[in-house]
């Protein structure tokens, strides 16, 4: 599916006012104000780069009797499809964040984003559409979701990032840490962790093209790939675990490969290399919570190898061979 | 990779036939040979810098301990032998099987080869759709998918652990960790294979590693405290003398008065808790907040350092778990 979504950036008043003021650049006075102005523009300036986005939603039941959103939406009806989870929405801070919302389920449906400003509290009735308005003044992964039907599946992915610069940093397999921005993702995924089962989207880099995963999924990268993990909850806690992929601590450099998502409704967003130090393979993903994996709780995330193998005998190469080599028989 | 699975069925079999790599060195190659040994000595000493990078030989086994007290066996790893650039160091450890298992002291840009072994009864006859294997999954460093210590379901190459798995069956399974660069840390092992592709860390097979970075100086103690759904399971590493004990159900911890002490928590099992160790706070790691409870999910990892200024308890104050009695002392002296 592609979203669509209308930025409409607010006019640089200041930089007008500064034009005017260049002719009086002699006069200290003038000087003060332009360099006054100067600064208010610095200072404001991320906010006149804020853009407002409109997203249309339609919330409905599946046909299992579930409920899940799809993106678009008319009155009289709705041919648009839904999914579990809902389309995610990227939005950078400091942006205004208007949807509208259809509901074509039989409940009362809401629109709420626990950790962000949302003035309108009221639910849609069935049948009707409704406009909902959140700030998104924090940097962040936020869930969405219907206001008390989130359970049945009406939920989704908010993801905040900075106006500017690198988004996230991922660990290198010589221990760096790499700042990545959007344009460096190669891909994306949303996962929510919901009762015990896991809800899947595959997004691309830029977050324009997004594909539903549905339950449990099976994802796939190629190695190197700098991919973007969206892990999500609602309902009771989680543990996400990734098998051999480490990562950061969100906001700080230390390094981990387990998160937990405490219950309510929590998020962790961070960034990892494919196969980072460790290659190719079949990488299972798990909640790590026992009775959750009796529950089976888990997918896979396979990483394929690069088409063009590296060539054996580079000397870089040769340390990691001599490394990997298995012995017939241990030393004792 | 010079890897190939044995056939399944093969109780003796093990994988790896590296050995029968066939190298057929000819003028030309011979040649290079002194220039790429060269080469490769040069690099290491430059790019490697750490001269101290040891070699890890490790030898566990599995086998059943203690009834847990409702008739279930439970499981424990036991040390069977570390050997670190030919130095035995395997006295460190306790010579029974423990709850939690050994800790392994590494340092980055080591290596690691770990044999696992499996003495738990009935491990060597195939039960289809129920696996008999026991396995090393470990966190944090670096190891290629056939060290994954899974079963072939999950890894799709083999049932990587000792015993009889779904698949394959092998009397010892080698796992090769690379402990690179940016792999400093604390992380859990625990089995993966036992009865399910779940394994059965839930039945006692899990244990810590602790990575530290080069250069890194040592603490008074250490206690690594699993967080069990119902106990603490921990040990105590003894700074100087480096030896291993304490293990076992809400041990008492002790350290010397004004001591640099470091805390090692690792959750397991089901339950989201609640750590707390009364009176004393610390830095929420790779933050400058400073912190008196932490919460903590399953197989999370959370280490910080205090210094040991008076007597306390350690807790869960996870409702169910403090309902359960679940602290231990921390005893300064």
């Amino acid at each position: 599916m592609c979203i669509k979504q209308a930025d409409k950036h607010t006019e640089d008043k200041d930089n007008m006012m500064n034009k005017k003021n260049i002719p009086g650049l002699g006069n200290p006075t003038s000087m003060l104000t332009v360099l006054i102005l100067f600064a208010v523009t610095f200072l404001i300036s991320p906010m006149a780069l804020a853009a407002t986005h409109y997203f249309t939603m339609t919330a409905k039941t599946l046909p299992n009797g579930q409920l899940g959103y799809a993106m678009g939406g008319t009155e009289g009806g709705s041919d648009v499809e839904a999914a579990i989870p809902g389309p995610a929405l990227f939005v950078k801070q400091g942006d205004v964040v208007n949807v509208t919302l259809f509901n074509y389920t039989a409940s009362d449906v809401g629109f709420k984003v626990p950790g962000l400003k949302n003035k309108n509290t009221t639910k849609t009735r069935p049948g009707q559409a409704q406009k909902y308005t959140v700030q998104a003044n924090k940097v962040g992964t936020y869930v969405y979701h219907g206001d008390g039907r989130e359970l049945l599946g009406l939920f989704g992915a908010l993801v905040v990032d900075k106006a500017n610069g690198p988004i996230d940093s991922y660990v290198d397999d010589n221990g760096g840490i790499i700042p990545v921005t959007k344009a460096n993702l190669d891909k994306q995924f949303v996962l929510f962790m919901v009762g015990a089962t896991f809800w899947g989207t595959e997004i691309s880099g830029d977050g324009t093209q997004q594909k539903p995963l549905w339950t449990n999924p099976s994802l796939g990268a190629v190695e190197n790939d700098i991919v973007r993990f969206h892990i999500l909850s609602v309902g009771p806690g989680h543990t996400f675990h990734l098998h051999a992929h480490r990562w950061l601590k969100t906001g700080t450099n230390t390094v981990i490969d387990t998160k937990l998502l405490d219950e309510g409704s929590d998020t962790h967003t961070f960034t990892i290399k494919a196969g980072s130090g460790v290659g190719a393979g079949d990488w299972q993903y798990h909640c790590h919570l026992f009775a959750h994996m009796e529950a089976g709780m888990h997918g896979s995330f396979r990483v394929d190898p690069l088409a063009v193998m590296a060539p054996v005998l580079q000397v870089h190469h040769l340390t990691a061979e001599f490394y990997w080599v298995r012995k017939t028989n241990p030393v004792w | 990779m010079s890897f190939q699975p044995s056939q399944p069925g093969c109780i003796m079999g093990f994988p790896g036939n590296s050995d029968t790599t066939q190298y057929t060195p000819h003028n030309a190659l011979l040649r290079r040979l002194p220039i790429m040994f060269f080469l490769i000595l040069t690099l290491s000493f430059l790019l490697i810098g750490k001269s101290d990078a040891a070699e890890h030989i490790i030898r566990l086994t599995a086998e059943e301990t203690q009834d847990d007290g409702f008739g279930n066996k439970l499981l424990a790893y036991k040390m069977l032998g570390h050997v670190v650039d030919g130095v035995d160091i395997t006295d460190r450890y306790s010579t029974a099987a423990t709850i939690p298992g050994p800790t392994l002291v590494l340092t980055e840009g080591d290596t690691v080869k770990l044999t696992i072994l499996n003495e738990i009864p009935g491990n060597a006859s195939a039960v289809a759709g129920i696996s008999k294997q026991v396995s090393v999954h470990v966190h944090g460093v670096h190891y290629n998918i056939l060290s994954d210590g899974t079963l072939k379901v999950i890894n799709k190459h083999l049932d990587e652990g000792a015993g009889a798995g779904l698949e394959d069956t092998f009397a010892y399974y080698e796992y090769e960790w690379n402990v690179a660069p940016g792999t400093a840390g604390t992380w859990p092992y625990h089995d993966h294979n036992f009865e399910s592709h779940n394994g059965s860390d839930n039945k006692g097979l899990f244990g810590a590693i602790i990575v530290n970075p080069i250069g890194s100086h040592s603490f008074a103690k250490e206690y690594v405290l699993y967080l069990g759904d119902d106990a603490f399971w921990g040990m105590e590493i003894d700074g100087v003398t480096k030896k291993q004990s304490k293990y076992g159900v809400n041990p008492s911890l002790a350290a010397a008065k004004n001591s640099d002490v470091r805390f090692h928590l690792i959750a397991m099992g089901t339950d989201i808790h609640k750590f707390v160790l009364n009176g004393y706070q610390w830095f929420d790691p790779g933050t400058h907040h400073l912190i008196n409870q932490v919460a903590i999910g399953p197989l999370e990892k959370h280490v910080f350092t205090v210094k040991a200024k008076q007597s306390t308890r350690y807790m869960d104050n996870h409702l169910s778990n403090k309902l359960m009695g679940m602290a231990g002392k921390f005893n300064v002296h």
